[in-house]
């Protein structure tokens, strides 16, 4: 466990040092214009196009902290091979594995914290409310789906042999993480056999982000922030998170230095 | 890793992604019980680019927003207040279209076609879009109500619905303004001032409150006001 | 003797890079090899004649072939195993974000020493590989040289019983030589094993109880480096010789 954290605290370090943090200004300055301008052209609707655009702009941020803490981690263990003297030392390589999972999701975290907050404070100066249950669990879930694509990541992260491809998989997955409903929405309706037999094993491979969408049912009058619905989507994501790290830990054990 | 050892791994990380399957399939199946079609990208749905774009990465609420304000910005336009505004309405379904839970929209759309530009039939096509995929949004039944009190010409009946409108937090200020001119010809010149007095000092919408001191103006300047002094000092 | 090091029949082919082509490479083939408690072993070789890829199999990094390996009387799979070798590859990169302090603090906490003993330990550390006025510096600002120390400073960190070096000279001016061989020798006197990889001839004769020869992925000799002084006279001159010879195997 000692040294899961060990690993842990060097990935947020390393997040915190290579200024990956900047992120977090761009999103600030942008959020703060952004309400600026809104506040010219929405009139009446600003408190919503704020939270709108803010719960966009947190989901797109952290998935960049994202790319870029596992872009820096691939490029110093492939090319620098900073990896090889890890692997000698008495860890396993499990143990590293979910380290560096911790590590990213933490940084993550934080960055997502500190978005928040400053959407909650530009939420009240519009004169909304920032305590609003619904924001707060469509931010959560935004978050969560994150967890599930950096637990991807990872695993893309070791059958991939350099970052560039790496970085195509990743954005790859994360658009078809969103469209995998409509897909399979689409052949259920019309399509062959075999189309619809492709489909549904995307469907059920491929993250389903959609299922953690709740930015854009922030003004459904009713609907998918049951309880049951939510408890459903935590324990898909429990699940997919198990299965990928599990699968990552498998192939980085037979890996090669 | 001992076989047996191994095999029971197996089983229990291939359990989990059987059960991981089931959960994806159930929590999308509420997903489509609890949205409505239009939610799924289908032949019939979704028809423009920036809607497709916009439902992949998951920013239909954004785009709605953007919609939103493209229509605003016609709606404010001398060029299509030239041409009465005629497109409108498929500026409002633009916004509708890429977030049909934005009730604001549909109200707020149905308001000033109804009671600015006086075409009811298009407020009441925007009200219906509204109803049938927020069934349980009441409040688009109460401004249907208003719009067919207003075409109808039942002053009395339209003001009363119009009066608990406003008590709405999240009314559209175009309801302010209609009740207002309501008043003018309905209740005496004093109670017209003191409304659009009060309406000035509290609302947020800047076109709101410039309209209202236009129309202080005016009354005051028609002098048929008994005691203008006092509405003034208290300008 | 107590044997720390056992190497029988050991290949390494390296798997070809795409699959559609068959340039499968070697690596080693068919080694054998024993090393002893206390000794400091020299591997010598030309470049590409396998020295690396040894070392990696004997470390793990690599899984050989076919052959047996077992280091320390186990296997490196073995974390018990793992805490007791030190391993400096060849120009070894730290992150140049980091602080010398933190590298070292970073590989601490893998090695599990405790936080009250780290600060300490490290502090000894540095003195020996003299760098401790760089402790709160970042890697980033330090020359070729005070790197490979700090590679040297990881790889001693938990006193290791065995401890790896690959080409711990390259990159090092004069003075870094003899540094690093002061260094060397003093592990060696505490009584712990050195393998190490070198093609500078000059060092290995310095400290070096035997010597061995890899050519073209087989290792071809295996002498005590005494021995070789009587016969040959210098090292260089074995090398030489032992080389062209194995140019006609």
């Amino acid at each position: 466990m000692s040294r899961i954290f060990a690993v842990s605290k060097y990935i947020f370090r390393q997040s915190f040092r290579n200024r990956i943090m900047n992120v977090l200004i761009i999103f600030a300055v942008f959020a703060a214009l952004f309400s600026l301008a809104v506040s010219e052209l929405a009139q009446e609707a600003e408190v919503k196009m704020v939270v709108d655009f803010s719960l966009f702009a947190i989901e797109l941020f952290a998935f960049l902290t994202v790319v870029l803490s596992m872009t820096i981690q691939i490029f110093e263990e492939t090319e620098l091979k900073t990896l090889m003297l890890v692997m000698v030392k008495p860890i396993k390589r499990s143990e590293y594995m979910l380290g560096k999972y911790a590590g990213v999701i933490l940084t993550v975290l934080m960055n997502a914290a500190i978005m928040t907050a400053v959407m909650m404070i530009i939420i009240r100066l519009k004169g909304g409310d920032p305590w609003d249950i619904k924001i707060l669990a469509a931010v959560s879930f935004s978050y969560l789906g994150i967890c599930v694509l950096a637990a991807v990541a990872l695993l893309l992260s070791t059958v991939s042999t350099t970052v560039p491809s790496w970085v195509i998989y990743i954005t790859l997955v994360y658009a078809l993480g969103h469209l995998t409903v409509h897909l399979k929405n689409l052949v259920d309706s019309s399509a062959g056999e075999a189309v619809r037999v492709v489909v549904d094993f995307i469907y059920y491979i491929v993250p389903n982000l959609e299922l953690f969408n709740l930015n854009d049912k922030i003004n459904a009058a009713a609907g998918l922030f049951a309880p049951g619905y939510l408890l459903l989507v935590l324990g898909y994501a429990a699940l997919y998170i198990t299965v990928s790290l599990t699968a990552a830990c498998f192939i980085f054990d037979e890996k090669e230095f | 890793m001992p076989p047996l050892k191994r095999t029971i791994f197996y089983f229990v990380i291939n359990a989990a992604f059987a059960l991981m399957c089931v959960m994806n399939f159930f929590a999308t199946k509420e997903l489509k019980s609890s949205e409505p079609k239009w939610y799924f990208l289908s032949a019939h749905s979704y028809t423009k680019f920036s809607q497709i774009a916009a439902v992949s990465f998951g920013y239909r609420a954004l785009l709605a927003d953007a919609e939103y304000i493209n229509m605003l910005q016609y709606y404010g336009s001398s060029k299509a207040a030239g041409g009465a505004h005629k497109d409108l309405l498929s500026y409002i379904n633009a916004i509708t279209d890429a977030e049909p839970d934005f009730t604001f929209a549909y109200t707020y759309g149905a308001a000033i076609l109804a009671f600015n530009l006086k075409r009811y039939d298009e407020a009441v096509e925007v009200i219906k879009k509204g109803i049938s995929y927020n069934p349980t949004f009441w409040k688009l039944r109460f401004y249907l109500g208003a719009i067919i009190y207003s075409r109808k010409g039942d002053t009395l009946k339209l003001t009363g619905l119009l009066e608990q409108a406003a008590g709405f937090s999240d009314h559209p200020a175009v309801v302010d303004r209609m009740l207002g001119n309501i008043y003018e010809v309905s209740k005496t010149p004093d109670f017209a001032a003191r409304y659009w007095l009060k309406l000035l000092k509290t609302t947020n919408d800047t076109e709101t409150k410039k309209y209202s001191a236009e129309r202080l103006k005016l009354i005051i300047a028609a002098g048929k006001i008994k005691s203008p002094a006092l509405i003034l000092n208290n300008l | 003797m107590e044997t720390v090091i056992e190497v029988k029949k050991a290949t390494k082919i390296y798997r070809p890079l795409d699959f559609w082509k068959n340039d499968r490479t070697t690596g080693i083939e068919n080694v054998d090899l024993a090393v002893y408690r206390g000794e400091v072993f020299g591997l010598l070789g030309l470049n590409g004649a396998g020295k690396t890829t040894l070392m990696k199999v004997l470390l793990g990094l690599l899984k050989p072939t076919s052959g047996e390996v077992a280091i320390l009387g186990g296997t490196t799979n073995d974390i018990a195993v793992r805490s007791r070798i030190g391993y400096l590859p060849e120009l070894p990169y730290f992150p140049k974000y980091l602080k010398v302090k933190e590298v070292l603090e970073y590989f601490a906490d893998i090695f599990g020493i405790p936080r009250g003993a780290q600060r300490k330990k490290i502090g000894d550390i540095l003195e020996t590989v003299k760098l401790s006025d760089k402790a709160d510096s970042r890697v980033g600002g330090l020359s070729k040289g005070m790197q490979g120390r700090l590679g040297l400073a990881q790889a001693i960190l938990n006193e290791p019983d065995l401890l790896f070096l690959d080409e711990p000279m390259s990159g090092l001016d004069p003075l870094g030589y003899k540094e690093t061989r002061d260094i060397i020798i003093d592990i060696h006197k505490q009584g712990k094993t050195i393998f190490f990889n070198s093609h500078i001839l000059g060092e290995v004769e310095k400290v070096c109880d035997r010597v061995s020869v890899m050519h073209r992925s087989h290792l071809i000799d295996i002498q005590p480096l005494s021995a070789i002084m009587e016969k040959y006279g210098s090292l260089e001159k074995y090398f030489v010789g032992t080389v062209t010879e194995g140019a006609k195997i």
